[in-house]
């Protein structure tokens, strides 16, 4: 990536993030906003910042779709909690928990790709039909996990993580659409782009790189 | 043999926490099977695709299989349980103080998870012995 496109996704980051807080600031003396709503988002806004972040601590570079991506996940949820969105709109939920998902997966998708990169000298090699394939039953997976979670939380604290049966189903359908058209996307993304450019994009600093290569040390057909 | 148990009768009329214990049997023994298809689905993409994966790989697929599986089998018992006059919406449930329905759909989540750790722990043990291209036993598909 160059870094004038680099200086782009920079700015969406600050952009993003001058956003949440100032929507954070003004939801302070609209009155009846609560301290969770606050703390989200500055939160967010904080979370918009990390990949400017990663790429002035030289950790690694996104590219600038995927930012945006991101920060459009990110800022859909704060806006969501501050402006009481969740409750005022019947599908906001909905597109957010399909959008978080979707990130979500291309993150696991970019993972896999480092992972496959740096451990292929053992032999590792994904097709990009094993990577979808693969990427979707983790996500499925995560999201069984995730309401097991929920579940137990609720029962052990006495919290109300499962609003109802509707909104856990509601929510693993969500994740299911996210995941299906991020892997459908990321599928024909590999068929038009090498995986090594990918991954020679984001610029990984060493310490991140010798922990892919970690796994690469051991012997493969174990 | 859970779906033996309970057509014998001898675990039919058992529950936990209103749950049948011999569904809860049946899930847990569906989780081994669901893993085991994944384990040999992967096999499979191994030795007739372009790709080359490890057994850690072969067994991360085969659990998240299992798992996927469950939590997509979340979706047909929704509906059965609406159909079958549980309460499922927001409304519904405040009234439901019991929540019974929320037991029953995260049944196979939680079930899938607990067996899905003890399986992948055996076929780890199962498969450490053998080459992964000497897992498919010169099977043919």
């Amino acid at each position: 990536m160059t870094d004038r496109l680099q200086q782009h996704t920079n700015w969406v980051c600050v952009f993003f993030a001058a956003v949440l807080l100032a929507m954070t600031i003004l939801a302070i003396p609209a009155g009846g906003r609560h301290m969770y709503e606050v703390i989200t988002g500055i939160v967010c806004s904080l979370f918009c910042l990390l990949p400017a972040l990663f790429f002035r601590k030289k950790i690694m570079r996104l590219p600038l779709w995927f930012t945006f991506i991101i920060e459009a996940a990110i800022c859909m949820h704060g806006l969501g909690v501050l402006l009481l969105q969740y409750d005022l709109l019947v599908y906001y939920d909905t597109v957010t928990h399909t959008l978080s998902s979707f990130v979500i997966t291309v993150c696991v998708f970019f993972t896999l790709l480092c992972v496959e990169h740096y451990g292929s000298s053992s032999g590792l090699r994904f097709t990009p039909a094993w990577t979808a394939m693969l990427v979707f039953v983790i996500m499925m997976a995560f999201g069984g996990y995730w309401e097991a979670f929920e579940y137990l939380v609720d029962n052990l604290t006495g919290t109300s993580m499962q609003y109802s049966p509707f909104d856990t189903v509601r929510d693993m359908l969500s994740n299911a659409m996210g995941s299906i058209l991020s892997s459908t996307f990321m599928y024909f993304y590999l068929k038009h782009h090498d995986n090594e450019t990918v991954v020679r994009s984001f610029a990984l600093c060493s310490q991140l790189e010798r922990l892919l290569t970690w796994n690469d040390c051991r012997d493969n057909s174990d | 043999m859970s779906e033996l148990l309970d057509l014998t009768g001898l675990i039919g009329g058992v529950y936990y926490g209103g749950v049948s214990v011999a569904w809860l049997l049946i899930l847990l023994s569906m989780t081994g099977a669901a893993m085991t298809a994944g384990l040999m689905i992967s096999i499979c993409l191994n030795r007739y695709t372009a790709a080359v994966i490890s057994k850690r790989w072969m067994l991360l697929f085969a659990l998240a299989f299992a798992i996927g599986v469950a939590s997509i089998y979340m979706f047909p018992l929704s509906v059965n349980l609406y159909y079958s006059g549980y309460a499922m919406f927001n409304d519904d449930v405040r009234l439901d103080y019991d929540r019974i329905s929320d037991r029953l759909l995260m049944a196979p989540s939680l079930c899938s998870i607990v067996m899905g750790f003890l399986w992948s722990v055996g076929l780890r043990q199962c498969s450490i012995p053998y080459d992964h291209n000497e897992l498919l036993q010169g099977g043919k598909v």
